[in-house]
């Protein structure tokens, strides 16, 4: 009997294995994700009264209107300027194309809020460029838009030039055999990344609608600062930022649309095809036009960086490891912690849909969902689930930190995986299955080993984005296990300017190490 | 007409001392030749012997180390130096992979580059219309190369290199990883539009039977260099090497297999 039960579990090993991974994205994604919506059927009508109540308030929509029009002008912004630079900087032969990309790197690492204090030490009233008209500039909607726009820029650099990168060399040779390179890049290269284009506009939408340090720092009123305000201080409401927390749904729900469509049928395999293009597109007399305004726009993303630097000293670093506290140990345990299980869950997810197994585009999904839905809504959602008496334990210490970074980023893991899996024939597995070995074995033994530098890569991109993240951790720290971006957030406001630089170059450093190891390792290993 | 030394009237393609490498290894060693107008000219050899760096050469895709290129009697290329674009040499390509642009409907593809030479519209819409017809996709215009079969997918990239008449077409393995019958039925299909249009033709492949099939005058490219150039015959009556002696058994062996299935 029992090794009957033994031998079917072991026949059905690839489907255990999902399912317990299915598990752990409900509790820590759907659930949360759904829990606006449970608790306006649980709460006994006060919380639909509430949600009656704000949604006949005015100014609810209006903050839902000002976040939908900035997050668009941002993604508008970004697309233009990142667009091209993509193309530039993945085909041509711009002058320091690797280091330009190295260049781009290090901003999009960090927290935004960070770049707008580095860029108010530049252009704030006080600043070493600052004026009346500037300062007034820079706390306006279109101060909100051109550092978000600066920061989330290389995303969209990095995607163009990746999908550019990643066409075949003959479709881009077949066409230039018959037409111009300018022609070439219209008609043939851009319509042929625009799934890369479409997906750059999603996240920076979805990140830019859930950023909350840049417009509070720079006091524009956005829908995200409505809902954390309820979760802060003296004005604690989680009731209240749950139901805040439902407008929120539809605009998840229209990002999550939008970026099936996208990849309606589509295989990984489009990313880092076999026969990629090696020679660069010559831009002739137009090459040094073309690399000065790249290395201008890496320079506008990096000012910020040198300003924080600058405005710290060596008085202000010291300062600041001073005041750092527990808050760097408590972001690199959690982000090593969170980064370490996303990995595993995307050797899974990433293995299972870049080989169409059952299930896992529905996990896929869910991991995707839980990035482009407002952070705000899944905080208020963890803290609505676990904030009980059953799961105090876990609420009240830092593995709920590491349960909402697994939630929010997951899908980086699982997608990089994904993309390297599909590159790879699926003969090496079925022939492994041919020699016996079942779903575990052949993952352990075939496609890990094979795919390490992807699994690493993964790891190494969720240990960045949990690393920089401030708008999820932000609404459920537990007391005393604040991150060092939510340690800055706070100390911002009422801190001396020295010391919240010197904090901020103190991340900075460390996001450069854990980059600095990274290359280092994929250079090794090259 | 196609000779390997000197030049002809009327060549399309001449190449004098090519040398190009990847590092400092020589893809292509001191390669001479020239290809007359209307010629078919098979490139064969094992894996690795040059062909499609050539090919790419000759197209203007990698810059060579050394030696001539003309094209039409212009000099395109000289010593480490372009002195024409790929778009500028008046040449076509129909790749091993195909290479259809998948974004684009068959009409789309033939029309890329008839619109990037300004062709006039009227003239361009005949020009495909003829060209759908006589490869036998007439109907399919509005199709996109993943609702094709192989087969058909094939007549695209061939159709889409013929349409833009150009000096010549160049071919790199084509049909390789084909079955049979459909390779057999694209040979043929191959020939005759070479024929009728009077097509200046570089067809790469290391199938010996292929070349065979096409080529008016074969090349042997061993190790990035010229080892043996001219008809059929004339390799079969004196082979150079072991891999044209090779080749050479290889075409008695299909040949005998032929008498043995006619008996």
């Amino acid at each position: 009997m029992g090794g009957a039960l033994i031998r079917a579990l072991l026949r059905r090993q690839e489907r255990w294995v999902l399912a317990a991974v299915g598990v752990v994205l409900v509790c820590v994604v759907a659930l949360p994700l759904g829990a606006p919506l449970l608790s306006l059927g649980s709460s006994g009508g006060s919380l639909s009264r509430a949600f009656r109540d704000l949604t006949n308030h005015a100014r609810l929509w209006i903050l839902l209107w000002r976040s939908t029009w900035l997050s668009s002008a941002v993604t508008v912004a970004s697309l233009c300027a990142g667009v091209p630079l993509g193309l530039v900087l993945g085909r041509t032969d711009v002058v320091g194309r690797r280091a330009l990309a190295l260049a781009l790197a290090l901003p999009v690492s960090l927290p935004p809020f960070l770049l707008v204090l580095g860029w108010y030490y530049i252009a704030g009233r006080s600043g070493w460029l600052g004026s009346e008209r500037g300062s007034a500039w820079l706390f306006s909607d279109a101060g909100v838009i051109a550092v978000l726009s600066l920061a989330f820029l290389p995303v969209v650099v990095a995607l163009s030039a990746l999908g550019v990168r990643g066409i075949d060399a003959s479709i881009e040779e077949a066409a230039r055999v018959a037409a111009g390179p300018r022609r070439t890049l219209v008609w043939i290269l851009l319509p042929a990344i625009w799934p890369s284009i479409a997906l750059a506009a999603v996240l920076v939408f979805a990140m830019a609608f859930s950023e909350l340090g840049v417009p509070m720092f720079l006091r524009r009123d956005v829908y995200p600062a409505a809902v954390f305000a309820r979760l802060g201080g003296v004005d604690y409401q989680p009731g209240e930022a749950l139901v805040l927390a439902l407008p929120l749904l539809p605009v998840a729900g229209l990002l999550m649309i939008v970026e099936r469509l996208i990849f309606r049928g589509r295989s990984f395999a489009v990313l880092g095809a076999s026969h990629l293009s090696t020679n660069p597109l010559a831009l002739g007399a137009w090459r040094l036009p073309a690399s000065a305004v790249c290395w201008t726009v890496a320079g506008l993303t990096g000012a910020p960086i040198v300003a924080l630097i600058a405005k710290a000293g060596l008085r202000g670093l010291l300062a600041g490891l001073d005041y750092v506290g527990a808050s760097l140990v408590n972001s690199l345990a959690t982000s090593l912690i969170a980064a370490a299980s996303i990995a595993a869950l995307a050797a899974v997810v990433g293995h299972g849909i870049a080989r169409r197994i059952r299930g896992s585009a529905l996990l896929d999904a869910l991991s995707m969902l839980a990035f482009l839905t407002p952070a705000a809504v899944l905080g208020t959602g963890l803290l609505a689930v676990y904030n009980r008496p059953m799961t105090g334990w876990l609420y009240q210490s830092l593995a709920i930190i590491v349960l909402g970074f697994i939630a929010r980023y997951s899908v980086v893991g699982v997608r990089t995986m994904a993309v390297a899996v599909a590159q790879s024939s699926p003969s090496f597995e079925e022939s492994a299955g041919a020699f016996g070995a079942r779903y575990v074995r052949r993952l352990v033994a075939i496609v890990l080993p094979m795919h390490r530098r992807a699994l690493v890569g993964a790891a190494l991109l969720a240990f960045l984005f949990c690393f920089r993240d401030l708008e999820t951790a932000v609404l459920f720290y537990p007391p005393g296990g604040e991150p060092l971006t939510v340690k800055i957030f706070t100390l911002e406001a009422n801190g001396p300017p020295p010391v919240v630089a010197g904090l901020a170059v103190v991340h900075a450093a460390t996001t450069l190490v854990a980059l600095a190891i990274g290359s280092a390792w994929f250079g090794t290993k090259a | 007409m196609v000779r390997n030394q000197g030049m002809t009237v009327g060549e399309i393609i001449a190449v004098e001392e090519l040398s190009v490498g990847f590092g400092t290894t020589p893809a292509v060693s001191s390669l001479t030749l020239s290809l007359a107008a209307g010629t078919v000219l098979a490139l064969v050899g094992p894996s690795g012997s040059g062909k499609t760096t050539l090919l790419r050469a000759l197209l203007g895709l990698c810059t060579p180390d050394r030696g001539v290129i003309r094209i039409e009697g212009r000099e395109v290329s000289r010593g480490g130096e372009l002195f024409a674009t790929p778009e500028e040499r008046n040449l076509a390509v129909v790749f091993q992979d195909l290479a259809l642009w998948p974004h684009m409907t068959v009409h789309g593809n033939l029309a890329f580059g008839l619109v990037a030479k300004r062709i006039e519209a009227t003239e361009r819409e005949a020009r495909i219309a003829t060209m759908l017809e006589r490869v036998g996709l007439r109907g399919k215009e509005r199709r996109y190369p993943h609702e094709l079969s192989g087969g058909e997918r094939q007549r695209v990239a061939i159709a889409r290199a013929l349409v833009l008449e150009p000096a010549a077409v160049l071919m790199d393995e084509p049909l390789a990883n084909l079955d049979v019958v459909l390779k057999r039925e694209l040979l043929r299909l191959f020939r005759d539009l070479f024929r009728e249009r009077s097509s200046t033709v570089v067809y790469v492949t290391h199938d010996s039977r292929e070349a065979l099939a096409l080529g008016d005058e074969l090349g042997v490219l061993e190790e990035g260099k010229l080892t043996q150039f001219g008809t059929a015959n004339e390799l079969r009556a004196a082979p150079a090497t072991s891999f044209v002696r090779a080749l050479v058994e290889d075409w008695n062996f299909q040949f005998g297999a032929a008498v043995r299935s006619s008996k």
